[in-house]
């Protein structure tokens, strides 16, 4: 019964999985152009003033970022593998790994609020004081690293927020709440005739079989108990999107981390 | 149902490929920072961004599945790429010849 009406659902919502990852990527490249912008700036004001951008990068603290690095593939990798896991029908797993996702991107941020906060402590921050007495270049480093790092961990903050949307997705009892349109009184006059028919306040009007065909309504109430390892078809598409939102974040530091961190 | 299955099986990795292909991800950081000792000149910023691109080809190719998907996501990245390119080093060559 159960898995007739799954065949339901699926046929009244038609999902277009290609079509759903074509937009998903389609909003990536935005993401990408967004990030490319900053880029610009950043591969011109190095060309102009490379002495300082080498001074400057000097106070950032390399082993934090390398960590950080280190952080942000790992989680990528377990993004990866639990949209394998899904697609192999291990919610459990899948569930895991997603949760060790979301830990591991909260662990990115921790080491991020104490870098910048190193650097804030040492009045290195956007309008300080101290960032007026450095050098030109110098200033704009610092500038150009809290507007990247900082959009950066906006999408970090987002990614979360989305991978723990679908981590609820996946989590939930399945739902299977649908009208279905079928000859309930036939079936059930079939498969078991002496099923009692009850009236609206509860009181008992007589065996199933004996119901005849002028009876104008059937309001049947059904308990679908899905089986919890098999779900939603849908969740995989998302799931899926939102693995690839989080490896475009991961992409996004890939170039941040040398850029920032290694040019000294 | 059944059928959804077996589009996914169709497409999988196994789970070791993702672990082999995260290893070179860190090996490839290891990499970057290693360089960074090392004065290139003119070539520093070459071959740090040489590092991250194969880094990001790695990420996009097998975590991001791009290796099993359609040929239009493929041309769709591919074009996005140029684009990308475009945007970049236009306005850097304008720059460049301008001052």
């Amino acid at each position: 019964m159960s898995s007739h009406a799954h065949a339901l659902v699926l046929h009244k919502h038609p999902s277009d999985v290609e079509g759903a990852k074509i937009a998903m990527w389609m909003f990536l490249f935005t993401e990408v152009l967004l990030f490319g912008g900053l880029f610009i700036l950043y591969a011109i004001f190095r060309y102009m003033f490379p002495l300082d951008f080498h001074n400057a990068a000097a106070e950032l603290n390399t082993a934090l970022g390398a960590t950080n690095t280190l952080v942000l593939l790992t989680s990528s990798l377990t993004v990866a593998l639990s949209i394998e896991a899904l697609g192999r029908g291990n919610r459990k797993l899948s569930l895991w790994l997603l949760g060790l996702t979301i830990v591991l991107a909260g662990c990115f941020l921790v080491i991020k609020y104490f870098e910048w906060g190193a650097k804030i402590h040492h009045g290195i921050y956007p309008g300080s004081e101290h960032l007026q007495t450095l050098a030109n270049g110098e200033n704009i480093f610092f500038n150009l690293y809290y507007a990247m790092t900082g959009l950066h961990g906006i999408h970090v903050i987002v990614g979360m927020a989305v991978l723990g949307t679908v981590f609820y997705f996946i989590a939930r009892k399945p739902r299977n709440l649908e009208t279905i349109d079928i000859n309930i009184l036939d079936t059930i006059r079939d498969k078991n005739p002496r099923l009692a028919v009850l009236s609206e306040n509860g009181s008992e009007l007589g065996l199933v079989a004996d119901v005849d065909d002028a009876l104008e309504r059937v309001e049947v109430k059904m308990f679908f108990r899905p089986d919890p390892d098999k779900m939603d078809p849908r969740n995989h598409i998302k799931l899926e999107n939102s693995g690839l939102y989080w490896h475009i974040v991961d992409i996004i530091w890939i170039f941040l981390f040398p850029l920032f961190y290694l040019i000294t | 149902m059944s059928h959804d299955h077996s589009e996914v099986a169709h497409h999988s990795l196994g789970y070791g490929t993702y672990f082999l292909v995260w290893l070179a991800l860190v090996a490839g950081t290891g990499l970057t920072v290693g360089v960074a000792f090392f004065d290139f000149g003119v070539l520093t910023i070459p071959v740090a961004l040489s590092i991250a691109f194969v880094k990001t080809l790695l990420v996009v190719t097998y975590f991001m599945h791009v290796k099993f998907e359609s040929r239009a996501i493929l041309y769709m990245i591919l074009v996005c790429f140029v684009m990308l390119v475009i945007f970049l080093g236009l306005p850097f060559i304008d720059f460049y010849y301008r001052y």
